[in-house]
Parts: C-alpha cells; sequence; structure tokens
C-alpha cells in the first residue's frame, strides 16, 4: 500500500495518506467552501450537506491549516450515493466531540431499509460499531474516551469477524463480531431516520476496502497529528 | 458555535406550510420524525422566518442545548 505524507492541495486526497484500496475519501482541508466534500476522485458525486454544517477554515497556519466542518447535532450531516461495503473493511476519520451526554454516528444509512451497520461513538465516548446480526448487535471499545474536546484520530479496521479500534495510532481494543459485516452506508453523521446525529467536528474521512494494519495506522496518525495540535 | 441558530418542533402536518428558504434544511423530506411521526423540527438563524411564527403548533424556541437534549429522549430515539 502507497503512503504519501503531507498535503497535496487541489487534490482530494490531501488528508489520506494511505491511498490504495480507497472506497471513499472526503476532506474538509480541500473543501472549496461549498455544501460538498470532494470526493475520491475530486468531484462531487452527489454529497450533500443535510441541515447546515458549518465550515470552518480559520484553525492553524500555512502547513499545519486545516478545515473542518463543525454539526450541530440537530439536523446536520452529509448524504452521499450509498454503496455496499464489502466484509473486509476500514474507516479512518479525524474527530472532535465535546459532548459527553449522547451517542455520536460517524456514518449510517439514513433509510430502515438497506442499513446493516453504523459507526459511532458511545456516550461513554468510547469507539463502538453497531451491525444487524437479528438482533442489533453492538461491540465496543473501552480503552481511549474520545468526546474530551480534542482532536482524536479513529479507526475501525475489520476483516471477517475481527475488528480492530484504533485511537490516536495506537490499538484501543481488539474485538470479534458474531459475523462478518458488509453494510451500505449513505451518511456522515447521522443513523436512520436522523437518529443519534453527529455534534461536533469531522475534518476527514476516508474508507478503505482492507483492513488497516496497526503500522499503517500510526504512519497515518504520525503523518497528520501536527496539524491537529496533538 | 451555534449561538444564533433556533429549533422550534413544529407538528408533522403542518410542514406543508413551511417556506423552506427561510429555514436550514431544503425541504421536507429530509425532517428529522419523532418516533411516531407526528412531530418534526426546523431551524434557523437569528429571528423567527415568518412562515414559522404562523404555524399554530409551533413550540417555544429552542437553543442548540436544549433541542440537542430533546431529541436524546426516548420521544424522539428511533430504536437503538
Amino acid at each position: 500500500m502507497a503512503t504519501n505524507y503531507g498535503s497535496k492541495t487541489k487534490t482530494a486526497l490531501s488528508f489520506a495518506v494511505e491511498r490504495d484500496n480507497l472506497l471513499q475519501c472526503y476532506d474538509a482541508f480541500e473543501s472549496t467552501g461549498s455544501t460538498h466534500w470532494p470526493d475520491v476522485v475530486g468531484t462531487y458525486s452527489g454529497s450533500r450537506a443535510e441541515g447546515n454544517p458549518v465550515l470552518n477554515t480559520t484553525e492553524g497556519v500555512g502547513s499545519n491549516k486545516i478545515k473542518y466542518f463543525t454539526f450541530d447535532g440537530a439536523g446536520d450531516y452529509f448524504h452521499f450515493e450509498q454503496y455496499g461495503q464489502p466484509n473486509i473493511c476500514s474507516l479512518s476519520t479525524w474527530i472532535r466531540i465535546n459532548d459527553t451526554n449522547a451517542e455520536e454516528t460517524l456514518c449510517s444509512h439514513i433509510s430502515g431499509g438497506p442499513v446493516g451497520t453504523y459507526y459511532y461513538i458511545m456516550s461513554t465516548g468510547y469507539m463502538a460499531f453497531g451491525y444487524y446480526n437479528a438482533p442489533w448487535t453492538t461491540i465496543e471499545g473501552t480503552g481511549s474516551v474520545v468526546d474530551d474536546n480534542v482532536w482524536h484520530h479513529c479507526v475501525w479496521a475489520r476483516s471477517g469477524t475481527n475488528h480492530r479500534f484504533y485511537v490516536d495510532g495506537s490499538l484501543d481494543t481488539n474485538l470479534t463480531m458474531d459475523v462478518a459485516m458488509g453494510g451500505t452506508i449513505n451518511t456522515i453523521g447521522s443513523r436512520w431516520s436522523g437518529g443519534h446525529q453527529f455534534t461536533g467536528d469531522i475534518a476527514h474521512f476516508s474508507m478503505y476496502s482492507v483492513q488497516l494494519s496497526a503500522t499503517q495506522v500510526s504512519d497515518m496518525y504520525e503523518a497528520q497529528r501536527h496539524r491537529f495540535g496533538v | 458555535m451555534f449561538e444564533n441558530r433556533k429549533y422550534v418542533i413544529i407538528n408533522t402536518s403542518e410542514t406543508g406550510s413551511i417556506d423552506f428558504s427561510q429555514v436550514l434544511f431544503r425541504n421536507a423530506q429530509i425532517l428529522t420524525l419523532n418516533v411516531s411521526g407526528s412531530k418534526t423540527f426546523v431551524k434557523y438563524e437569528d429571528d423567527m422566518p415568518s412562515s414559522i411564527d404562523s404555524l399554530s403548533t409551533k413550540s417555544v424556541e429552542y437553543t442548540n442545548t436544549e433541542i440537542r437534549n430533546i431529541l436524546t429522549g426516548s420521544e424522539w430515539s428511533h430504536g437503538i
């Protein structure tokens, strides 16, 4: 897997770092200020901001400058064309949460029909993943709390029934699911029916069709942490 | 961040009277409903838009913190 450090202005991949096997990459760093995030091929393939998440552009300077979207937890989310995820899959995201009373959904599906998975932060501040195995089942992190109003790099990396959560470049929790899960997603920041919407900041969101390794996750974190002051 | 945002809960039956150019949602299809489907909410910045002010079922204005507390309650929490 190729590794690329540093910003790549004028592309949609500036924060991706790991570029191979990308399924999706939304990067507020490259935002044009519109209501869209550029996707992996640099075009706006149907993504749309609902509600009115706010683009922030003033944090950091020079090569450390970041842009991010702030979601109000009450109707703000991104909606994009749905796609099916493979059983082997990873989500990498930079987030900042200052809400210790609620679940924060990173992504899922806005409709109840095809939804099978959701990635979220529990009200206790730990990473978690929900999947439908008749009934809904969750696996929950037990390592680091990430809703402390500090930027965190969170990675969900699964292959078959193994699912590893990483926080800030280190393994947080190594979990086993009951079944291997794919899932269809089309939102960032909301669960179905507008439930458990994200309150806070998202600067980067990329999905991969592989289970990222510990080394890759650490490299991703180390390459970008200076931008977030951590 | 969202000090200027105001939120008002209304009956779903009145969504047809909303001028969506005055609020921060594009249309009625993307509004979040409560579990029973009888209520929804709209949001806007600063003063209450005229099309919201004229709704007979509108609630008081809520702040962002207040509406998030409401949305985490059982009336608005969809399933898991």
